[in-house]
């Protein structure tokens, strides 16, 4: 079944312009992005055992994805085995639901997270609010935007578009608001010491955390939890429940698989061996331990990967959403983020969004987002055909009708003119006798028909008064251009 | 005991760990470890004069033999020491965890042990058990873990592999590579958000 996203409801066009108009978004996602893609670069670049980590843990990763139903039911008797509860759930609404009868059961009002992709697919936090549950981020960049109503800019850096002074401003309406003294200047320093402050406060009393999983590993009943800055240890090991929500496509075979593969998220996203924090996590507190939570609850999502599986898109779910390939996408360092309109951004979320969402959900994703320039699968360490995707979801995007019929009639039409040299060069005759009316100050600055968008934000040289085709007639003996 | 310099992998743990933000200190056993852990312990925290800063000890079973009172001495610390192992007994007396939670999130120093440690990766990995809580290792700003050299391994895998020989894998293990930092304010890193932003190791030399 097709999955939920939530989306921004505003057309691809006001999205793009609004990123573009934006300096400070610009500037920080243009340093974000290089600063991460030179790190990892330089990650592997300086050890070798990392590519050969690479390999086992991309073929971990696929053949957990070619046997995901036998897997997901060993994770699940292992884990309750250890004493978690473990829900299959379909969608949004049933994790809203579950989450939100367990908080009526615990009479808990309070909820730590630590950062989840999942659960802003699944709008979760909105949902949970709806229901009367205080909801707290705990990522730095999470807590953030989550005081400013925003969604994340980049998976790794959900703040990434806003700088120290915005960002100090939404902390001093924060302590304003809670009576708290606000941070005392805008440099990194007091500004992190206020969220720790504030977060702090907020793990101590919570009653539910809430973690994603970035790793399941099924032989053994294992939730593997990473972070750098040691807030998902936090949310699992301080409040009484911990509600892990992952997806089905997080699971893994064995602990060896799990060896192949836990260094990958930090030397692709980060540049690093490891993150600061590995934490993994077998069951609620034991008999006799003194930490962790009295109750661990599992919620298992497909929203829309179970369809994939098997299919020519299923290596899409071997994604560990280390957002390398956003780092290195052109268009991705561009506009950022929220102008992909969805959870997911850069090349993978262009190819995952509608694959999940079904092809008519932001539709221009594969079809504008993308210039096929195949940075994005030199940096993914699990292999994923991006490029060839976008290639194939163009064409099923034509081939199902999904195009406006103008668009589809005049491309067929253009297609056919240029697809002979004589019917070519009788094309650059007419737009040269047509362009004088398009031009300023020596340049092609407006196009009729179809190409007039193209010319909204980039000019072109005109057409040469010879172009070198009749160059090359004039002077050949035989009178004739070269074919 | 190895040559001069210490074993390869001690000392490329210690260049790893170092080079992610840890500090390191190394004895041979014996008596001084002692003096050696509470020199570790003074460095990692900043010092107020006349003051007694709260420091909770809790390497756990491993470490019986190594007395607190010594390493964190009660005229420079208030020491909450977590001895026993079931029930946890703190003076001698048994103590609810919730009340070491809270001791956790106030005291400005945590001890502990740890289960190994990564020369690869420059990762010491610590493991909840009964009688062993990892809330030192998350709640202080600063963070000291006593470790032998016997318990550093090569790899990740070498180490995820030692837990899986001894059985099935505990409630809790967390692997801790360096500070806690974070880079999501203009992309500048910062050390110290939620877990320690100081950590410190002393690796007791030898073969066992
Ligand atoms: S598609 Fe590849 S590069 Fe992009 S986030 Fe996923 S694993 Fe990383």
């Amino acid at each position: 079944m097709a999955g939920r996203l939530p989306r921004d409801p505003a057309p691809w066009a006001a999205r793009r312009d609004r990123a573009l108009a934006s300096p400070v978004l610009r500037a920080n996602i243009r340093s974000v992005t290089h600063r991460l893609a030179d790190a990892r670069r330089r990650a592997y670049a300086s050890y070798p055992a990392g590519q050969v980590l690479r390999v086992a843990g991309r073929d971990a990763k696929r053949r957990a994805m070619a046997q995901v139903e036998p897997l997901l039911d060993q994770l699940r008797d292992r884990l309750s085995a250890n004493g978690a509860r473990v829900i299959f759930a379909e969608g949004p609404k049933e994790v809203a639901d579950y989450v939100v009868s367990l908080a009526a059961r615990r009479g808990a009002q309070r909820i730590v997270k630590s950062k989840s992709m999942l659960t802003e697919e699944l709008d979760l936090n909105r949902r949970l609010a709806a229901a009367g549950l205080a909801v707290r981020e705990t990522d730095l960049g999470e807590y953030i935007i989550q005081l400013l109503d925003e969604r994340p800019s980049h998976i790794l850096a959900p703040a990434a578009h806003r700088n120290r002074q915005e960002i100090h401003a939404v902390f001093q309406e924060t302590a304003d608001r809670e009576g708290v003294p606000g941070p005392t200047s805008d440099d990194v320093g007091p500004l992190t010491a206020f969220a720790r402050q504030r977060l702090r406060e907020d793990f101590l009393a919570a009653e539910i955390g809430i973690t994603g999983a970035n790793f399941l590993v099924a032989e053994t009943g294992t939730v593997v939890l990473i972070t750098n800055e040691g807030n998902a240890d936090m949310v699992a090991s301080l409040p009484p429940v911990h509600v892990v929500i992952a997806g089905i496509d997080k699971v893994l075979d064995t602990w060896d698989a799990l060896a192949a593969v836990i260094q990958q998220p930090a030397l692709s996203g980060v540049g690093q061996r490891l993150s600061a924090y590995t934490t993994l996590i077998s069951g609620p507190r034991a008999a006799g331990s003194p930490e962790g939570p009295e109750e661990l609850h599992v919620l298992l999502v497909d929203n829309g990967r179970r369809q994939l599986l098997g299919g020519p898109y299923a290596d899409v779910l071997t994604c560990i959403r280390c957002g390398a390939c956003y780092n290195v996408c052109p268009v991705y360092r561009q506009v950022g983020g929220h102008a992909y309109g969805s959870t997911y951004a850069g090349p993978i979320g262009a190819v995952e969004t509608p694959l999940l969402a079904g092809l008519d959900f932001l539709p221009e994703l594969p079809k504008s987002l993308c210039t096929l320039c195949n940075a994005c699968v030199e940096a993914c360490p699990m292999d994923i055909a991006l490029p060839d995707h976008f290639i194939t979801l163009r064409r099923r995007q034509v081939d199902e009708g999904r195009e406006a019929a103008g668009t589809r009639l005049t491309y067929r039409a253009w297609g056919r003119l240029w697809s002979s040299p004589r019917q070519y060069q009788r094309f650059v005759s007419w737009a040269r006798r047509g362009q004088r009316f398009m031009m300023r100050q020596g340049r092609l600055v407006r196009s009729p028909g179809l190409w007039a968008g193209w010319f909204e934000t980039r000019d072109m040289p005109p057409i040469a008064p010879e172009t070198f085709h009749e160059w090359w007639a004039r002077r050949s003996p035989s009178g004739k251009a070269p074919v | 005991m190895s040559g001069p310099g210490g074993s390869p992998l001690r000392q490329a743990f210690r260049a790893r760990w170092e080079g992610l933000g840890g500090q390191y200190w190394e004895t041979a056993p014996g008596p001084g470890l002692t003096g050696t852990v509470a020199a570790a312990a003074d460095a990692l925290i900043d010092r107020v004069p006349g003051q007694k800063p709260p420091a909770l000890w809790w390497p756990g079973p491993a470490w019986a033999s190594l007395a607190w009172e010594a390493a964190l001495p009660p005229d420079r610390w208030t020491v909450t020491a977590v001895t026993g192992r079931e029930p946890l007994t703190v003076g001698g007396r048994p103590t609810d965890p919730t009340v070491l939670r809270g001791v956790a999130a106030s005291a400005v120093l945590g001890v502990t042990g740890a289960a190994w440690a990564v020369a690869d990766t420059g990762s010491v990995a610590l493991t909840s058990a009964p009688g062993q809580g990892l809330w030192p290792s998350l709640l202080p700003p600063s963070h000291l873990i006593v470790l032998r050299e016997a318990q550093v391994v090569a790899t990740v895998a070498d180490g995820l592999r030692r837990v899986r020989a001894e059985g099935p894998p505990p409630a809790m293990a967390k692997i801790i590579s360096g500070p806690s930092s974070t880079a999501d304010i203009e992309g500048q890193l910062w050390i110290g958000v939620h877990g320690p932003g100081r950590v410190g190791v002393v690796v007791v030399t030898g073969a066992d």
